[in-house]
């Protein structure tokens, strides 16, 4: 033992004297390389000016080295969650033998390691600025452009080929369009780029995943879609994954590419509902399109890899059930934001209030129902500094500085909500929450109706004729459920998404049991391209 | 674990420094290589060690028993022996699925495919173990005593697992007697940090952009998106590839060799610029230098090298190409990559002779670039069906013209660290780097400023790479599967 001991004392002495030495050594280093050296020859102080450097380099690196290495090793300075990415980091990995023998732990550790460094969003804040000096333009092309399929012609004896509210639309594009080219086409001019693209190859809208015997014919045997197993949904999931987006300095738009086979499995679902609630209540559809076919302009997108949307949408319409009533918003959506207006967010994927508001508008003519105004019946709530999914996804420097501003529109009827939540609880809550002081990225995924939870339900105090309705969405249906409120005393809010975490029963059960007259199902169009999404939408059709 | 882990640069090195800075003379600072090297090897997958190790102890008694046997037969006989555990063991961890599946695919059997797990830089230490025991036969040098230094040769962890190929005569006297000055250090330093940098910052960045101009190979529905590529796109993704596969490679050799400078072990050089070759004969001189040169002394020059007939030379030459495609990987496109080298050097060999000496420079330059971008093209499609697409549409027939928007907004959004990356690939910084020199050796007052730049980079550039590397999950090493 004591032997041990001495041996361990002499150690620590030798560190000790050997870090004494070298720090003498590096302060002698310095005086050679930046001292002036006045005695002997100019070879011999040259030379030892490069010793004096050499010192210097491996002290620098030695000590920037130890610095570094602590830090690592700053257990709690590591962060545990990625505000800008959404996701929880990396944990610490539990070893078993079997990890251990075949490696996956230490693979993991190494994960661990990288993804939780402290530091880590000033990192990444330096990566993306270098990565903003990469280009000579501030336009990019964010992921991989996947190629859609052939969207097929409406057959519904229209010969115009197109269909003929795709031609409408076409031509609505390219004339009310024009006024906004200069101004986009202005900003794709060279120059100093900030937009950053970590331009990592992710994979997007995986139009192969699917296995065939997942890909039910058509809607003609709706009988097998019973057989058909549903992928369990990871709860940390990102439920909506997005495709490559086109970046064009502070805005960002998705690619959309047209599916047949996904297109096919979700019409299926829509006319099985349409089947299932024949006679029971109203069927409606509406499609969102999204920013890329509204917001760019026609001189752009013309060059670029993305479905038609608007040929898209005719598609699944006249696909669709004669009982289910169509809401066609791309052309509304179209014309305002010709106009100006701002109806889709552009740093985020989603559709502003406004552009709900118009779309709602719409559907209440079409459904027969009154039309509430916006300035008269609703009261304007203003949130700005908002970054959303696009921001996320680029990390763009451009958008950081010039954010997205949320305006919501709080029913002056009520404000009240009961939500049933992801976590199995109910309680009220607000339709409208002022989200003033919440985090940048979270501002639309809060504002509206408490967020995306499995089944709400509205009740309008004024309104006393029975009427209801029944809003299956996601996201998309967020900002639209509050404008339903002033047109009928009853809106059952379902996110196809989380309905079956938490609720039992189908569509069906759902609307004989509140018997509900109105049945609207209201998606983007990136769901009809999304498998997970079309499986989860058909599970809660059943 | 690969140098440009973080865990690696924050954790694993550091402390191998500190112990072996500890430790007061080379028999404990080799314990404590080892002990690291062991480790680091054993992070991919503790089971592969006991073939590490094992191999290497076959070899070592059969190194020595070389040595005692007196008869030439014996010599030979037991060398045989070495050599064919060593290439049995290889071609059962490396090709043996690899032959089944077309066994499989002649004949229908087997039914079931067995699922080999490629051991971690097998490739390279065989090697190793090959160059040493025919080194010991030739008696070019002598048998390793000690087992747990010729283990520190094959497994020390700056070059096990993916090159170079250090041979042992080059580093024997280093594993026993080696010296550091601090002008070591300061280039070991050097050395592997600018490897670091062209590794975090040009090497992966150059792989994404591969991969969205020319569609990641394992992408699903990958072979539908390429085939709707226009050519630009993938001429683009060939070249961001070529620069990949070069960045990529050469920066471990940096480490590498930087590392081992830091202890003094002198590595010899393994790429010298290749992509600065005027002809295919030389790109293959400054190329991989250690795989192709390990070719040469035991292959080529063992079959009669080019001091036979002429049928006999290109036979020789086929057979290292042949060898040469099949190191690469267990896969068809890689035999077709050598393949088309041994072509290409037969051609400038044989057919016309020095014909690229007789063009214009800048013609060669061309030349060169075009056949080694092609050959990576074959290079990087496992799967030949997405070769045929990819050639296609490089040359159009896919119906897609030659530019797209999104091709032309993406070479546009990404052009300086394009021309960025292909200076990384000239000797142009270098060249800089020693005219700066220059400049500064005969001013006092500029030696101090030229030597504080010269300590301050490395820093530098190890900042500008961890920042590239935290919480980025694309960072493979490309030569690491072979």
């Amino acid at each position: 033992m004591k032997k041990e001991s001495n041996i361990m004392h002499k150690r620590r002495t030798e560190l000790l004297s050997a870090l004494a030495r070298g720090l003498l050594d590096l302060i002698e280093s310095c005086m050679a390389l930046f001292g002036g050296g006045r005695k002997g020859q100019m070879e011999q102080q040259m030379e030892r000016k490069r010793q004096g450097g050499a010192h210097l380099t491996v002290w620098l690196a030695g000590i920037f080295l130890t610095v570094m290495t602590l830090l690592a090793f700053c257990i709690p300075l590591r962060p545990i969650y990625s505000e800008l990415e959404q996701r929880n980091l990396a944990t610490f990995p539990t070893p078993t033998v079997s990890t251990v023998l075949n490696g996956a732990f230490f693979t993991d550790v190494s994960a661990w390691f990288s993804d939780t460094f402290p530091l880590r969003e000033r990192f990444t804040k330096l990566n993306n600025a270098m990565q903003s000096g990469f280009g000579i333009q501030s336009t990019q092309i964010h992921g991989t452009v996947q190629q859609g399929d052939e969207i097929p012609t409406v057959s519904d004896g229209s010969s115009s080929g197109n269909g003929s509210s795709g031609a409408i639309a076409e031509e609505a594009q390219s004339s009310t369009v024009q006024p906004e080219q200069s101004e986009v086409s202005s900003a794709m001019e060279p120059e100093q780029s900030d937009v950053s693209s970590a331009a990592e190859p992710e994979q997007t809208a995986d139009s192969s995943q699917t296995a065939p015997e997942q890909q039910p014919d058509s809607a003609t045997q709706p009988e097998e879609e019973e057989s058909v197993t549903i992928p369990e949904l990871d709860p940390d999931a990102k439920v909506e994954t997005l495709g490559a987006l086109l970046v064009i300095d502070d805005a960002a738009y998705e690619y959309y590419n047209f599916s047949t086979d996904r297109a096919k499995e979700y019409l299926s679902g829509i006319n099985r509902a349409a089947e299932q609630l024949d006679g029971v209540a109203n069927v409606y559809s509406m499609i969102v399109p999204s920013s890329m076919d509204i917001c760019v302009p026609e001189s752009v997108r013309s060059g670029i890899n993305t479905s038609d949307q608007s040929r898209a949408i005719d598609y699944f319409y006249s696909s669709m059930n004669d009982s289910v009533t169509t809401v066609n918003v791309f052309d509304i959506l179209l014309t305002h934001s010709a106009e100006g207006e701002y109806v889709y967010y552009r740093t985020d994927h989603h559709w502003t209030a406004l552009g709900a508001y118009y779309a709602y508008c719409e559907f209440a003519s079409a459904a027969g129902r009154p039309v509430a105004d916006l300035e008269d019946d609703f009261e304007e709530h203003v949130f700005d500094g908002y970054l959303g999914s696009f921001y996320r996804e680029t990390n763009s420097s451009a958008m950081k500085a010039n954010p997205d501003t949320v305006y919501a529109y709080e029913p002056v009827d009520t404000n009240a909500i009961t939500i049933h939540w992801q976590d199995s609880t109910v309680s009220d809550y607000s339709i409208i929450t002022d989200v003033s002081d919440w985090a940048a990225i979270s501002k639309y995924a809060s504002a509206f109706i408490g967020g995306d939870n499995p089944y709400s339900v509205i009740e309008n105090p004024n309104i006393t004729d029975g009427s209801s309705i029944l809003l299956v969405k996601e996201s998309y249906g967020n900002c639209f459920a509050p404008f339903l409120v002033e047109s009928y005393q009853y809106v059952y809010v379902v996110d196809f998404r989380y309905y079956s975490d938490t609720e039992s029963g189908t569509l069906l059960d759902l609307v004989e049991e509140q018997e509900i007259q109105d049945v609207l199902f209201l998606n983007t169009i990136s769901t009809t391209r999304a498998d997970n999404l079309i499986q989860l939408l058909r599970q809660f059709i059943g | 674990m690969v140098f440009s882990d973080l865990l690696f640069l924050f954790a694993f090195f550091p402390l191998n420094m500190l112990f072996y800075w500890l430790m007061p003379d080379i028999p404990r600072k080799n314990r404590v290589l080892l002990i690291f090297s062991l480790i680091f090897y054993a992070w991919a997958g503790p089971v592969y060690l006991l073939l590490l190790v094992g191999m290497t102890f076959a070899d070592w008694v059969v190194a020595l028993q070389i040595e005692c046997c007196q008869t030439p037969k014996g010599r030979k006989g037991m060398l045989a022996i070495g050599c064919a555990v060593n290439l049995t063991l290889l071609c059962i961890f490396k090709y043996l699925t690899f032959l089944l599946e077309n066994v499989q695919f002649l004949f229908g059997v087997p039914s079931e495919l067995l699922e080999i797990t490629l051991p971690i830089g097998i490739s390279f230490y065989t090697f190793q173990l090959l160059s040493y025991m025919v080194d010991v036969y030739r008696t070019t040098t002598r048998a390793q005593r000690r087992f747990t230094t010729l283990l520190l040769y094959v497994s020390l962890f700056y070059q096990c697992i993916a090159g170079p190929i250090v041979r042992y005569e080059t580093v024997e006297r280093e594993l026993t007697l080696r010296s550091v000055s601090s002008e070591d250090l300061a280039y070991g330093i050097r050395r592997f940090t600018v490897g670091l940098a062209k590794k975090a910052l040009f090497a992966n960045y150059c792989g994404s952009l591969a991969d969205t101009f020319l569609v990641a190979t394992d992408a699903a529905n990958g072979a539908a998106t390429l085939a709707t590529r226009p050519a630009l796109s993938i001429l683009l993704g060939s070249i961001c590839y070529t620069m990949q596969i070069y960045l990529d490679f050469s920066a471990y050799s940096d480490m590498a060799i930087g590392m081992g400078r830091m202890v003094g072990f002198h590595y010899l050089e393994n790429f010298l610029y290749p992509y600065q070759s005027t002809s295919i004969t030389e790109f293959w001189r400054r190329w991989h230098i250690s795989l192709s040169s390990f070719f040469r002394d035991y292959l080529y020059i063992p079959l009669g090298g080019s001091r036979c007939k002429r049928s006999r030379i290109i036979l020789n030459t086929l057979a290292v190409w042949v060898c040469t495609g099949f190191w690469h990987g267990a896969s068809w496109n890689y035999m077709l990559w050598g393949l088309f080298y041994f072509a290409m050097l037969c051609l400038e060999k044989f057919v016309f002779p020095n014909f690229p000496e007789r063009m214009p420079r800048i013609a060669a330059h061309l030349y060169v670039l075009l056949v080694v971008n092609f050959g990576w093209m074959l290079f990087r499609c496992e799967n030949l069906t997405w070769l045929g697409i990819e050639l296609k549409g490089l040359l159009g027939l896919n119906g897609n013209g030659f530019v797209s928007y999104e091709t032309l907004t993406m070479l546009k959004s990404n052009f300086i660290f394009l021309l960025a990356a292909a200076l990384a690939c000239t000797p142009l910084v270098k060249r800089l780097g020693e005219r700066l020199a220059e400049l500064c050796q005969h001013s006092l007052r500029l030696t101090t400023v030229y030597q504080t730049i010269l300590a301050v980079i490395p820093v530098v550039l190890t900042v500008v790479a961890t920042a590239c590397l935290v919480g980025d999950s694309y960072n493979p090493f490309l030569y690491f599967r072979f």
